[in-house]
């Protein structure tokens, strides 16, 4: 009975070893045969994974062949493209010399291999046709990556005076559509010049240099200027005192009386200038007719350059309420006013900066030696010097999207670089004052 | 027999202060009387003179320059007491763009000493050695250089715990030989792999690919093929650029060890490119 028992229990045993191995495949063998994952499924537990990673960043590498059609505009227009990479510190725009690419069979079209072979990851085409006094011009951007289909297309028309401009609008979009954020190409300066004794001029010139123009009366001493409604506000020294103005009132005083009045900054419907009215200089603001004037600081120290448009709306300005020259901010309707600026013990002409990735930073002119141009960033508190031995440098004046810096050099003019004091440029030669940048 | 004692009738009166005194004269108590009235009376009229005749001088005689009441400060007035807060005494100037270079010249040579006779050695080795007077030129060197060497772009490198062949990014302090492989494979895909700037950090810092890469036998880069896209045809465009350079190139992995040679020689691998810790 015993032994019956035991025979079946043995038996049973091996039945269940037998299904087991053909049930259950053995751990470890790879089954060569045995199809690839799909691509979202965990890597095999065998293959050897490396992870990479702490890549180096490089410039994007764009070229930018000359505009096909008009013989005139088509180069032209394409410099003032490859110019505009060249300033923003982003790109590096590759030599036309080293193109391989078959540029009359391809037309607006794109071959991927001829440009991976020059190793570029971005090529912009174009094509410039005269229609009577009129111009049409059409623009592509290619990605190499993504092969004969362009990611941006647009067709402008206008005047030929008008092709900078379109060439400005249409590398605004291509950065836009690379980074996400729109550009600032095409904007404008605008800065004070010293023509002689007895004589500055008002001046506005779009950012790459083109078309600098007088703005002023040419008369007398005009200084301080920024952009605001109505146009270039700015003031005029007198025997009398000074008093401020803007473009298109024929130089008619909106603010004035009671000593000088000056530095305005000028953010929405509010005016924020500096003025000896009540017998020291002060801040105050006014309404764009040059009433409402309402007193914001009211400190023995000098109080003087506000400059508005910080982050909540606050205003920044220098005062020597501390003793030396330094940077204070305060709310824009006045208030207790913070200082900004401990390091160095002369700083002036501060410039906000509100638009870019790393938080809100203020440029100033410090003077450690010499002047030299110095960035804050509010959040961190870091202190980067952009110039150093490299003559005076003073009166910086960032871009719209924060991506450019422009200031004046003894060099030999304006010159525009990254927040970092990188690539720099000159982008208008001569002499040039407290400089302001379009909004 | 009882005898009557001698009785005096002045033993039997007691002495009173109603008892006349014999030098008390009516003069006598009309003077007293004077005194006791009259004193007071004398200091009161002393008194009210002394209050009216205030009253009178200061009706009659010139004012007199009234003490001065200090005015109310001003805020500019005051100067506030600051006391220094405890702590240490932050860099006030702004920053220096030019970094000082550590200087790389080889040490100067001992100085070769000269021939002393034997007393002359003895009397050395009796000398007390003093401390060399300071140097204001050299201690001013010293501490110039000692700021040089902190800001110098070629750092000593600490002595921490791990391996020859690890990585500066390591963490572990014991690895194996796979491990020690796996980083410098980490470091020869690592080099020269660039995304453009375009691509800000933030954006990088989440964007992941994986590339299948088939090494031979002879460990040359045989092929590769991108298995997982990042979703971002400029990352992805970055590492196919950076791997098409290395084949081109004619580049090789670097041997592995013995024990791990079969997990890499002819076979594939897999690479994950990580946008993350950009430059």
């Amino acid at each position: 009975m015993i032994h019956r028992k035991l025979s079946l229990l043995a038996s049973s045993l091996a039945v269940a070893a037998i299904v087991a191995a053909f049930a259950f495949p053995v751990i470890g063998q790879e089954d060569e045969n045995m199809t690839p994952a799909p691509a979202e499924e965990a890597l095999p537990a065998r293959i050897a994974v490396i992870d990479v990673d702490s890549p180096e960043r490089s410039l994007y590498r764009i070229a930018v062949p000359n505009l096909r059609g008009e013989a005139t505009l088509g180069p032209s227009g394409a410099e003032v493209l490859r110019n505009d990479f060249r300033l923003v510190s982003l790109f590096e725009v590759l030599d036309s010399r080293a193109f391989v690419a078959d540029l009359d069979a391809e037309g607006l079209d794109l071959v991927p291999g001829a440009w991976t072979a020059v190793g570029a990851q971005g090529v912009i085409k174009g094509n410039v046709e005269t229609e009577g006094r009129q111009i049409r011009v059409q623009m592509r951007f290619y990605e190499v990556a993504h092969g004969a289909t362009p990611r941006l297309s647009r067709t402008y028309r206008g005047s030929r005076g008008e092709l900078r401009q379109f060439m400005h609008t249409f590398a605004n979009e291509v950065l836009e559509l690379l980074t996400g954020r729109a550009g600032a190409f095409g904007t404008r300066l605008t800065f004070s010049r010293r023509r002689g004794v007895g004589r500055k001029d008002v001046m506005v010139a779009t950012f790459d240099g083109d078309r600098v123009s007088r703005v002023s009366s040419g008369e007398g001493i005009a200084m301080l200027p920024a952009f605001g409604r109505g146009g270039v506000w700015y003031s005029i020294l007198t025997e009398n005192g000074m008093f401020i103005t803007r473009t298109g009132i024929e130089e008619r005083a909106l603010i004035e009386g009671g000593g000088l009045n000056m530095g305005v900054s000028v953010c929405g419907n509010r005016v924020f200038f500096s003025s000896t009215r009540d017998g020291n200089s002060e801040i105050y603001s006014a309404n764009l007719e040059g009433e409402d004037i309402r007193r914001l600081t009211n400190h023995p120290g000098i109080d003087v350059s506000p400059t508005c448009g910080g982050p909540g709306g606050r205003l920044a300005f220098v005062s020597t309420r501390h003793g030396s020259p330094q940077i204070f901010s305060m709310p824009a309707g006045g208030g207790t006013a913070t200082r900004v600026t401990f390091r160095g013990h002369h700083n002036q002409t501060p410039a906000w900066c509100t638009g870019g990735p790393d938080g809100p930073l203020l440029a100033f002119t410090g003077q450690a030696g010499g002047f030299d141009v110095f960035t804050l960033n509010l959040q961190t508190q870091q202190y980067t010097r952009l110039t150093q031995g490299q003559g005076t440098n003073k009166d910086p004046a960032f871009s719209p999207d924060c991506r450019m810096v422009a200031f004046y050099s003894s060099r030999g003019g304006i010159f525009i670089s990254n927040p970092e004091g990188l690539n720099q440029n000159l982008v208008i030669p001569g002499h040039a004052e407290t400089l302001r940048w379009s909004r | 027999m009882t005898r009557a004692l001698y009785y005096d009738p002045i033993d039997g009166r007691p002495e009173t202060v109603l008892a006349p005194f014999d030098w008390v004269s009516p003069e006598g108590i009309m003077g007293g009387l004077g005194v006791m009235f009259g004193v007071p009376l004398i200091c009161s009229l002393l008194l009210l003179f002394a209050v009216t005749g205030e009253v009178v001088a200061g009706a009659v005689l010139p004012d007199e320059a009234e003490e001065e009441i200090p005015a109310i400060l001003e805020e500019e007035d005051i100067i506030e007491a600051r006391f220094v807060q405890l702590g240490r005494d932050f860099e006030r100037e702004l920053p220096n763009r030019q970094v000082p270079r550590l200087s790389t010249a080889p040490p100067e040579p001992a100085a070769v000493p000269t021939e002393e006779t034997p007393v002359q050695r003895a009397e050395e080795r009796e000398r007390p050695r003093e401390p060399p007077p300071p140097d204001a030129v050299e201690d001013l060197l010293q501490r110039i250089g000692d700021r040089a060497q902190a800001f110098a772009e070629i750092a000593e490198e600490r002595e921490r715990e791990g391996d020859p062949e690890g990585l500066e990014e390591g963490t572990e302090t014991e690895a194996t030989a796979g491990d020690i492989y796996r980083g410098r494979l980490y470091s020869f895909f690592r080099r020269g792999w660039s995304i453009p700037t375009t691509l800000s950090r933030e954006e990088a810092s989440g964007l992941t690919a994986i590339v299948n890469v088939q090494i031979g036998q002879d460990l040359e880069l045989v092929s590769f093929g991108l298995r997982r896209s990042s979703g971002n045809a400029v990352f992805d465009q970055s590492i196919i650029e950076h791997l098409t350079r290395l084949q081109a190139s004619d580049q090789h992995v670097p041997p592995p060890p013995e024990e791990v040679a079969d997990q890499y020689i002819g076979q594939s691998i897999a690479v994950r490119f990580h946008g993350r810790s950009a430059s």
